[in-house]
Formats: C-alpha cells, structure tokens, sequence
C-alpha cells in the first residue's frame, strides 16, 4: 500500500504540478488548499507526510505547524514547508516551531521529490 | 566648495583672475550667463567648438584647460579603484599613464564605473523598499510562486519520458495561464516600482502627497515671487485632496514669499553670477539667514541653477521637507544616516557647516553641501526651544581628490559602510554591495 502525502496548498497548478510528480513515484497524494480547517484535515487523512505552504487563505503555515505541533500525538509526521519568504527569521521562525524541511520557491521538481523521499524514509 | 581641478572651475579660475564678469565672457563665447553659471560649476560638461571658444575669449592654452579634463579624469579612475575594492599600486600614477596614453579609453571606464554605481544604487532602492514594505513583499511572493509553477510543469513536459495527452493538454494551459499571470505581475510591479501608482500608495502621508504636488511643480511657484496673495489659487491648483497635506503647503508656501520678498529673483541671479552657488558669500552680501538662502536657492527653477536637493528637518530627527536629487537616496521610511550635516548642524545652531559627501549606493553621488540648524522660536508654556536644520545638497560632476570627503549612506539598513561608527543596525546588504 502506498504511502500518503498530505499537500496543502493554495496555488492550483503547483497543486497539479506536485500531484503528477508525486504520484508517479508511487504515492497517494491528497490536497487541500485553505488554512482554515488544516489542522483537522491532517487528523482525518494520517498522512505520511505533509506538504505545507507558508502563505494560505484563513491561516498561515506557520499557525498550522505550531497547532499541529501541539498535539503530541503528531511529533513523529514530516513536515515539508514551501515557501516564497526565503528570509532567514521565515526559516528560524518554521525550524523553531518544529518543521522537518524548509524549502524556498522557486524549487524544482528534483528537489521536492528528493525531500519528500528523504523524510518519509527516516 | 572647490571643484579646482574641472575644466569649470578653470575656465572660472581663469576668468575671475581676469576681473571678467560671467556675462561678458558668456556673450564672447554665445552662451547665456546661466549657461556658463552651470558650466563654471560642473553641470555641464563641455568640449569641442565651445571648449576652444572659451580658450581664445580667456586668451589662454587650449591644454591649460583640458588638463583639468584629464586631472577629472584621472581623480574618477582613481575613485573608482577605491570604490571596487581594487588593489592597483601607485593608483594615481597608474590613472595618469592611462588617461594621458588611452584617454577615449579612460572616458569608457569611468563610463562604466557610473553605471555600475546607478545599477548598485537600483539595488539599494530596491532593497530598501522590499525591507520595508509589505505590498512590494507580497507582489514578490506572488511573482515567486507563479515562477515556481512555471518551471515545475515545464520540467514535468520536458522530462516525462510518457505522459498521457490529457495531463499534456492540461499542463500546457496551466502554462499558458501562468505565463499570463507572471507577466501581468511583472507589469504590476514595474509600475509601482516607476511609481505610476504614487497617488494612490506613496501619498498617504501628507508630507509625500505635498513633497509629490510640490515635484510636479519642479519646486519653483513663478506667481508667488511678486503675489503673494496668489497662494490660495496655488494651492487649488496644488490638487491636494485632504487637509493635511493643503494646511502644510500653505505653511511652505508662505515660507517661500517670505523668502522671495526677502531675497528677490533679480537679487539671487546677480549673486549667482557674482558668488556662484555660494549659499554663505550670499548670506554675508545680502545681510539675510543661511537657512533663507539655502531655500531659495533649492526652490529656484532647474534651468538656472542645476539640480540641486534639499532637505529639512526638526529636531526630532523627522523631515519637514524633501527635494530629491539624483543619487542621494532619501529614505522613504525610517531614520536617516546619522552622520549628515543635516543632523550634525544641530550641535551648533546657527553655525553653518559646509562638507563634501560621498554618498555610498550606487549612482556614485558626490555632493557639496551646506547645512545650518536654526532655534526657530519657542514654545513659552514649555519654555522648549524648537530647532530646525535644513541642508542644501548639490551634485559635484567632477570632484577632485584633495578634497576630504565624508562617505554617508542613506540608512544603516541599506549602508554598506562596513566600519562606520554610528552603524545603528547591521545592514542587509552582503558583500560586495
């Protein structure tokens, strides 16, 4: 059975871009693509892994990273954070909060799958 | 203010040596008064026919006055070795082997060496504006992401081995559709970066929307010099759409009358035919306040005394007033350098402070100034003394190397003046910058 990757995400063709990529290398992707209800999403669907953009309608990545974090029972799922604010406080800030990997856009698809591969095999 | 060196502080030295007045040489040679007035202080860079015109009207060597050329020359090559880091031996001789056996060569590099300190300076702007504003941050985010899909569904078309013609079809309109949206946020952020949307962002503040009407204007109110009573329909015209903005141009404009009355237009061109751009030889003949000068002679119309910036300040540190003049970048937001004389004139008030400044950045500005700070009046219910400092700043072409320079930047932010002393904050400039 395949793993899950949970990607959420605003931006509807990077949505389809990493969807195909993902899923030609064999893993179930699911996606959703506001802030508001996040947190819930990754408790129904017990991905594997999550794929986070910073900036999301109704809440931000960061917000959906430190509320996730707070539940003990999530310390062990990967978080891969994508982000266009690639400043070092953006960083610090995803790393402080407990996040797996922080990658900054533009990134290549070589990239994402590399990462992706990593994390979910550590 | 010395620019001995250039060919316009030659041609002036020549002159005034000779007890010739600007107006009769300026008719030997065919050129107005004003003309000559900014050649004579490096406004204009000339040569050919009028360079030979002024030899024979001043009966001297052509050479006696190209040599100021090439000593410009030679003074910009070397600046710009200090400037790039550079580690040329014996700099000064090195530029005058240079200049004297590839001068066409020597006027390209410091060609190129402006150009590169224009483009250093974009970055500076461009930097200074993306740390401090929030709607530059986000139009970037979203040129950033819509590049992001770009290239991850190009890498998917170009590096699929099969891919079925339903997600071929479906990845070349995401294409299409980004491609549309990356230029249309290009578009965007060109223009607010031109400023074409000034209205509707920068003017905010009442101080920019009056600084914006006033730069429209050129800084100069022809009406105003002899009618006074003509600032109502100035300011109407002024299209200031609130309040704020309408109460302190009135305050400027009748600033500006006072100054006009006191010094008036005719007056302030036969001392700048007598002084040239002397703010503190004009104070002293006209028995008037430096502060009075600097601002009549920042609020004078371009084609007679060049470009030439402004800027006052209380003694909080806020302006008052800004005119821009290329290549020393004001910031929009924050505080300023600490370290000009603007703020330096407020440690003794009514003692003018003349300098030469290097202003770092990237148009390669080197500027005289001159500031003053003034006690105003006070507040009696406060016993509380309010100061204000203004500074003239006024662009050397040319400037010669045996004259101490000050290097100032805009803001410790956006200042790669690596080991100044009243650094306030690290800059976020890297290397090289």
């Amino acid at each position: 059975m395949s793993k899950t990757v949970l990607l959420i995400e605003d931006e509807p063709n990077i949505i389809e871009a990493i969807s195909f990529i993902l899923s030609r290398d064999g893993w179930t992707v699911v996606t959703h693509s506001n802030g508001h209800d996040a947190n819930q999403v990754i408790q129904a669907k017990s991905p594997d892994l999550v794929i986070l953009d910073v900036m999301l309608p109704g809440k931000s990545g960061f917000d959906i990273l430190r509320d996730l974090r707070l539940e003990h029972s999530s310390d062990a799922l990967p978080v891969l954070m994508l982000t266009a604010r690639g400043q070092a406080k953006d960083r610090e800030m995803a790393e402080t909060l407990g996040v797996n990997r922080f990658m900054t856009k533009p990134f290549s698809n070589s990239d994402v799958r590399e990462a992706v591969r990593d994390l979910v095999q550590q | 203010m010395s620019t001995l060196g250039s060919v316009g502080a030659r041609i002036r030295e020549n002159r005034v040596s000779q007890g010739m007045q600007q107006a009769v040489l300026a008719q030997s040679v065919g050129i107005s008064p004003s003309y000559l007035n900014l050649i004579e202080h490096d406004r204009r860079r000339i040569g050919g026919k009028l360079l030979v015109a002024f030899a024979n009207a001043l009966g001297v060597e052509l050479t006696a006055l190209r040599e100021g050329a090439e000593a410009a020359i030679v003074a910009r090559l070397t600046e710009a070795n200090a400037h790039h880091a550079g580690g040329i031996q014996n700099v000064e001789k090195s530029a005058n082997d240079f200049a004297a056996r590839f001068g066409d060569w020597a006027d390209l590099m410091v060609a190129l060496d402006r150009k590169i300190r224009v483009l250093e300076q974009t970055v500076d702007t461009l930097t200074d504006r993306l740390a401090h504003d929030p709607h530059l941050a986000t139009s970037l985010h979203e040129v950033l992401t819509t590049v992001t899909a770009i290239r991850s569904t190009s890498s998917i078309l170009v590096e699929t081995d099969e891919i079925e013609p339903e997600w071929q079809n479906r990845f070349h309109r995401n294409l299409n559709e980004d491609s549309r949206r990356l230029a249309d946020g290009a578009a965007a952020l060109v223009d607010y970066l031109d400023g074409a949307r000034k209205d509707q962002r920068s003017n905010s503040v009442p101080q920019e929307a009056l600084e914006a009407a006033f730069e429209a204007r050129g800084f100069h109110f022809p009406e105003l010099e002899t009618h006074p009573d003509r600032i109502p329909s100035v300011i109407q015209d002024l299209d200031l759409s609130h309040q704020a903005p309408r109460h302190l141009a009135k305050m400027f404009l009748e600033q500006y009358c006072k100054d006009a009355l006191d010094f008036p237009l005719d007056a302030v061109k036969a001392a700048l035919d007598q002084y040239g751009l002397n703010p503190i030889a004009m104070a002293q003949s006209q028995r008037l306040d430096v502060s009075t000068i600097l601002r009549r002679l920042a609020f004078l119309p371009q084609d007679l005394v060049g470009p030439i910036g402004f800027i006052s300040c209380d003694s909080s540190g806020s302006f008052l007033m800004r005119k821009p003049v290329t290549g020393f970048h004001i910031p929009r937001f924050g505080s300023a350098c600490a370290i000009w004389p603007l703020f330096e004139a407020f440690l003794s008030p009514h003692r003018p402070l003349v300098q030469r400044l290097n202003h770092t950045g990237r148009e390669g500005g080197t500027f005289d100034v001159v500031a003053i700070a003034e006690l105003p009046y006070t507040i009696p219910s406060h016993n509380t003394i309010v100061a204000q400092s203004a500074m003239l700043i006024v662009p050397v072409s040319n400037p010669s190397f045996d004259d101490p320079v000050r290097r100032v930047g805009a803001a410790c932010r956006v200042c790669s003046i690596n080991n100044c002393e009243s650094r306030r904050e690290p800059s976020i400039l890297g290397e090289g910058f």
